[in-house]
């Protein structure tokens, strides 16, 4: 879709939403490149309010014909909405398009919120003590989300209590989008899911979810996060399932700094800012989730390539699979 | 084995008319041109060794099937037990073949019993698993547009 076309589009979106004595304005509309699994497009909209002319940056995330990921627009929409309410910092959420019938995809409107997104900051050129106190804070960062009361925000009418079984509901969930998706047999991972069906966890406690935390989806100003962004993985569950994420080897080099900042550095951080005991066996059982969710993402992605809804090619590659493969291993040895 | 190179040359179809359809030459046309090029090096890189490769991956999962079936007779490689004149020359056939005999593998995962011969058959797989993801010419890592070469896996 051309510049004009969503211009054109948000313009009749926001005479719908806001009235036809709003006439709205959109202007400066711009694709960003980043964000890999939405479309996403920055603009500033400027509307008449009972006299007076309200001006906002905002940013529309539309569905991709296809990707990685395929989440529900609608679900996003409503845990930004439970979240406005809450401690989290995410972003302030404005209008849902649930189906797409006026932007063309599902989207949904936020306010573009201020500050800078780098992945890799934490490995960047800051002095390491700046850069140490910046993980620190993202581990604080993530407590507060798993500390966020869920059932008060509402967030228990957007999503099931998984309760004791939420890695079990969890691996059959991304075991079931990997058949929905597979073009072809992957042994690999079969080997994977019978190790993990068989020693998986019983979860410590239902916290919020983030589900894909990562310092990408953090906006920073200067060095302090102020929003955490991207949603549309999130769901009630374990908090070790974060922790999972954030530690998997094929994360390192956005979470943790080598000698500074390492995975037990991160982990006892997390326990004194919640109180909470971490059964490092649990996080490493989510190690090996977060990779096999990752392989289940990129055959997702060769699906959507090789059906042409997507021009970047995925595919589950050899360091997932033979990292997967290595912690499976390690989980099922222990389990003896 | 997917993706086909019908189906990738079909992506960089795709591609190049985005970018030419595109009267000033923005951030998404310079990007659908970066993805081009980097699928043609892979396409370069890759097809040579492809053949090979499937060949002599048939050869070691029909030979490991052919052990385990001793323990599940379904595991039985299908006719031709080892290797056609065909599937030997036509990477369409070898690839056919190919997802035959992964698709076995991924069966003896679960037929294999639950116990210490089971248990050893599973690991033989395994092994040859690990073996093969170092030597696929499929698995090779295609550069994001103006990513550098830190790690990023989603």
């Amino acid at each position: 879709m051309s510049e004009g076309e969503i211009s054109s589009r948000l313009e009749s979106f926001l005479g719908e939403r806001l009235g036809p004595s709003s006439r709205p304005r959109v202007d400066n509309v711009e694709r960003v490149a980043v964000g890999r699994s939405r479309e996403n497009w920055l603009f500033d909209a400027s509307w008449q309010q009972d006299g007076v002319e309200v001006r906002e940056s905002l940013i529309v995330r539309r569905d991709p014909l296809g990707g990685l990921l395929e989440t529900d627009r609608a679900v996003e929409y409503a845990v930004l909405a439970a979240l406005e309410h809450t401690a989290v910092p995410a972003p302030a959420v404005r209008w849902l398009d649930a189906h797409g019938v006026e932007l063309g995809r599902p989207s949904l409107v936020m306010v573009r919120e201020a500050g800078e997104c780098d992945y890799f900051v934490l490995n960047g050129d800051w002095a390491l003590s700046k850069r140490v106190e910046l993980a620190r804070r993202l581990c604080a960062l993530l407590a507060t989300v798993h500390q966020a009361d869920w059932r008060r925000a509402g967030l228990g009418e957007v999503f099931e209590d998984p309760g004791l079984d939420a890695a079990t509901i969890e691996l059959a969930r991304w075991e079931s989008i990997l058949r929905r998706d597979q073009l072809e047999p992957y042994p690999e991972l079969e080997l994977a899911l019978r190790g993990l069906r068989a020693t998986a966890p019983a979860a410590a406690r239902t916290v919020l979810v983030h589900g894909d935390f990562k310092v990408g989806n953090v906006l920073l100003q200067g060095d302090i996060p102020t929003t955490l962004l991207d949603w549309e993985l999130a769901h009630l569950g374990d908090p070790h399932e974060d922790l999972g994420w954030i530690t998997q080897p094929l994360r390192t080099r956005e979470h943790l700094i080598a000698g500074a900042w390492q995975r037990q550095d991160l982990l006892a951080y997390y326990e004194e800012l919640t109180g909470w005991t971490v059964d490092h066996r649990a996080v490493r059982w989510w190690n090996a989730l977060a990779c096999f969710k990752t392989a289940v993402m990129q055959a997702s992605g060769l699906r959507a390539y090789v059906e042409g809804r997507c021009d970047e090619l995925y595919q589950p590659t050899a360091v997932v699979l033979s990292t997967l493969a290595d912690l499976v291993d390690e989980l099922v040895g222990e389990a003896g | 084995m997917q993706p086909t190179v019908a189906a990738q040359l079909r992506a960089i179809q795709r591609l190049v008319q985005e970018a030419r359809a595109d009267p000033v030459l923005g951030v998404a046309a310079a990007q659908a041109l970066t993805l081009a090029a980097a699928q043609l090096r892979r396409l370069e890189g890759a097809e040579a060794t492809r053949l090979p490769f499937l060949v002599e991956d048939n050869v070691a999962m029909a030979a490991l099937l052919a052990d385990l079936a001793v323990l599940v007779p379904d595991l039985a490689p299908p006719d031709p037990p080892l290797l056609s004149p065909e599937a030997v020359t036509s990477e369409a056939a070898a690839a056919r073949r190919n997802v035959e005999l992964r698709q076995l593998l991924a069966q003896a995962v679960y037929l294999l019993p639950d116990d210490d011969a089971g248990d050893a058959g599973r690991t033989r797989v395994a092994q040859l698993l690990r073996a093969r993801l170092g030597r696929n010419p499929a698995l090779n890592r295609i550069p994001r547009p103006g990513a550098d070469q830190r790690e990023s896996h989603d």
